[in-house]
């Protein structure tokens, strides 16, 4: 019992921060972005190849990998999101949904279906509470850590800067902020941009924690769904709480009705939610 | 009067085959007060949406400090110095109120003064002061017209569009509003006031401009027009 | 002869925001009122009231007859009460003589056989017989204003609610439709209610012309007159309020 609290609320840390891209789309472009879970798998592989070419550990990876996630979000707004963004709510879906698909097939056909992880010591490194039995797994703690400071660090840059005001205030109202000098098609460029370097973030945690599969985006894609419902969309002190809750209800699922009912426990919260607050616990 | 700020050039806009502005032409002299007055549908807003870069013309000119500004997006129009104050204030209300003074001095040339602007601000209505850290979303109508007019101020603009600010407000609240935009002009800014109380935009402003049916029918210095001209082009009988 | 139509001392609004404040007025059959007033008069709401979307909380609708204040708003349109949208939301994948029938069948009641003829009959009246066949989503604005008029008119109405539909048209567009409103009163004896900004138009196409202002009947009478009225022009371009000029 007290191994899966531990572990349901060092996993709320990483759940967040693989939500947390997916809900500033949601409540900045407006876009359900169906690819978000393939964009933290991608950015796990794109780490994994950079470690295996140059022999870096995954976090040095970052240096190349997360400058080149921003780039990409950037350029999948700019060329194709923002131009379909007039035409109704269906055709940016389904370009994102292509793009998962694109994603899955560009992972199997360089690395093949078989289950990748990246290798560090922090895996197998625990730290023992006491004598009550129970561990606190290193990689896990490390999860949580470095979860919970980038979505404080998000959270910073959203209300400090002139970048993230212009974030929050497109959100808020799209044409108020044009006539104040916000040049909105390249702030949602911008704002892709940081999503991706939150999956790629994720990805690469998630990568170090756990086996990754070219198909394990869409169970990801579910956590980011389960955390933005949970938390409200758009809001990033939200998305922390909701993994904090998705996480500890899958232990605790997972603890009390065994393990092939762990998943099971997280969607009966997103539905308890959906039919009790729809708008989640910090929708403004 | 002195040279033209702003003139407007024979401007139409279309929503879908709707015509907002059928072919409007105006002038607004530098440093002075204009008011465009006009029913409801006669086209005030999306004139000056348009000047704004909000919405694009079919066909016309905007001329600005002698620049032309024709369907430039609004975020380099903004930048030029001219300023939209739009209609219902449109606050981020989901954001502070000094956060939305922030967003104010958003353009470049703006953030270098930006602590100096906010503090004219707060000098021009000091209840932004007591509630900077309140959401804007929280406050009265009178108090986000003022965030809204301090946010316009934030840019340093030369020229301010008050696109009916009094919309919905106190007798008591418009007539402090409008004494602020009085001062605001005596600072140097140049204010268009879009208006549908026409006995009140002509007491504040120096040249009043009517509108009907998207064109502008009738302008002259607020003085010189007589009651029976205004109401003729007001009505169109 | 008895009003078609009678507002009697009507209250209304939504929630605890009331509108209407004791508004009263009466239209005989087969005139056409015209209703102005500035910004939040409340003719919209007025207009809400008498289709049935919201009830009045004091006072009473009278029409043909009948106490309507009540009653639901698909009653009140079997009993011939018609209306046009502010905004043209025609069937757009349907062609226009679809979009009448379909309003003929399914709000008046019609089976297809006699709804045919009277949706025939509703766009010869409009002009539109030329384009039955075109798609609604690619007429002009002007046709899709003519054919809001024949969907209300496919309702086989007595009494017609027009809601801006001159809105947006450019001077010679707008003669159309008053031509087109006025043979509604003369070639169909209708009696019509009519909704618009463009006072120039109402000036010269309505038999009465009322003016409200906060939710009650500032003045109703022969257009003209009511537009040369001091009360409303005080409406319109505010009172003249002594030493203002002081602040």
């Amino acid at each position: 019992m007290a191994q899966a609290l531990i572990n349901g609320i060092l996993l709320g840390g990483l759940y967040a921060i693989v939500g947390v891209g997916m809900s500033i789309i949601f409540g900045i472009v407006k876009l359900t972005n169906l690819a978000h879970g393939d964009f933290v798998i991608l950015g796990a592989y794109l780490s994994l190849a950079v470690s295996t070419a140059t022999g870096l550990h995954p976090f040095a990876s970052f240096a190349i990998v997360l400058p080149v996630m921003f780039g990409l979000g950037f350029a999948i707004q700019r060329t194709m999101v923002n131009r379909l963004l007039t035409r109704g709510d269906e055709p940016p879906l389904l370009v994102m949904f292509g793009l998962s698909i694109i994603i899955q097939n560009l992972l199997l056909q360089f690395f093949s279906a078989d289950a990748q992880h990246l290798r560090s010591t922090y895996d197998i490194g625990s730290i023992k509470i006491g004598d009550t039995g129970a561990i606190i797994p290193l990689m896990f703690l490390i999860d949580c850590i470095i979860g919970v400071a980038i979505i404080l660090a998000l959270n910073m840059f959203m209300k400090k800067t002139y970048v993230g005001n212009a974030i929050r205030a497109v959100s808020d109202d799209n044409t108020a902020a044009r006539i104040m000098g916000v040049n909105v098609p390249l702030v949602y460029g911008v704002a892709m941009g940081v999503a991706m370097v939150t999956a790629a973030l994720a990805g690469v945690l998630v990568g170090m924690t756990y086996t990754i599969y070219p198909t394990s985006g869409s169970q990801y894609l579910i956590i980011s769904f389960g955390v933005v419902v949970i938390g409200g969309m758009g809001s990033i002190k939200g998305t922390l709480v909701a993994g904090l809750i998705f996480g500890l209800a899958q232990l605790l699922g997972s603890y009390f009705l065994g393990t092939s009912l762990q998943l099971l426990a997280g969607y009966v919260i997103i539905l308890v939610m959906l039919a009790v607050k729809p708008r989640g616990l910090f929708a403004k | 009067m002195s040279e033209a700020m702003l003139t407007v050039e024979d401007l139409q806009v279309n929503y879908g085959d709707f015509i907002a502005v059928n072919g409007a032409s105006l002038s607004v002299p530098c440093g002075e007060i204009v008011s465009v007055v006009g029913t409801n549908g006669a086209g005030k807003s999306t004139l000056f949406d348009c000047v704004a870069g909000v919405v694009k013309p079919v066909r016309g000119k905007v001329t600005f400090k002698g620049e032309d500004i024709t369907g430039l997006p609004a975020h380099e129009i903004v930048a030029k110095g001219l300023t939209l104050v739009p209609q219902g204030s449109r606050c981020f209300i989901r954001m502070t109120v000094e956060e939305n003074l922030f967003m104010g001095s958003y353009t470049k040339k703006a953030r270098k003064g930006y602590r100096d602007s906010l503090k004219k601000v707060y000098e021009l209505f000091p209840v932004l002061y007591e509630k900077r850290n309140d959401l804007s979303g929280s406050l009265s109508g009178g108090q986000r017209q003022m965030v809204a007019i301090g946010r316009a101020l934030m840019n340093a603009p030369e020229m301010i569009l008050f696109d009916e600010i009094s919309l919905g407000l106190a007798p008591t609240v418009i007539k402090d509003i409008y004494a602020r935009i009085k001062e605001i002009n005596a600072g140097g800014v140049t204010a268009v006031l879009i208006e549908q109380d026409v006995k009140r935009s002509l007491r504040t402003s120096a040249q009043c401009d009517v509108m009907l049916k998207g064109k502008v029918v009738l302008s002259g210095k607020s003085g010189d027009l007589t009651e029976e001209q205004i109401k003729l082009a007001y009505f169109g009988v | 002869m008895a009003a078609f139509l009678t507002f009697d001392h009507v209250d209304a609004g939504y929630g605890a925001v009331k509108i209407l404040k004791d508004l009263s007025f009466q239209v005989e059959e087969g005139s056409i009122l015209g209703v102005i007033g500035p910004n939040g008069c409340g003719k919209t709401t007025m207009f809400n009231a008498l289709i049935g979307l919201i009830i009045p909380t004091e006072g009473h609708i009278k029409f043909d007859g009948r106490d309507i204040t009540k009653l639901p708003p698909n009653k009140r349109s079997r009993m011939g009460l018609g209306r046009t949208y502010q905004v043209p939301r025609p069937f757009e994948n349907m062609t226009v003589f679809e979009n009448v029938l379909t309003a003929a069948v399914q709000g008046g009641g019609e089976n297809e056989r006699t709804g045919a003829k009277t949706a025939r009959d509703a766009l010869e009246l409009t002009g539109l017989l030329p384009k039955a066949d075109v798609r609604a989503g690619e007429l002009t604005l002007l046709d899709r204003k003519r054919l809001e008029i024949a969907r209300a008119l496919g309702t086989e109405p007595t009494l017609i609610l027009l809601d801006e539909v001159a809105a947006g048209l450019i001077d010679s567009e707008i003669k159309d439709i008053m031509a087109l409103v006025r043979s509604l009163k003369d070639e169909r004896g209708l009696t019509v209610i009519w909704i618009e900004h463009v006072i120039e138009t109402m000036v010269h196409s309505t038999d009465v012309l009322m003016c409200m202002s906060d939710g009650h009947e500032l003045l109703i009478g022969d257009p003209l007159e009511v537009m040369h009225s001091k009360q409303v022009e005080e409406v319109y371009l505010g009172a003249a309020e002594e030493g203002e000029e002081a602040v």
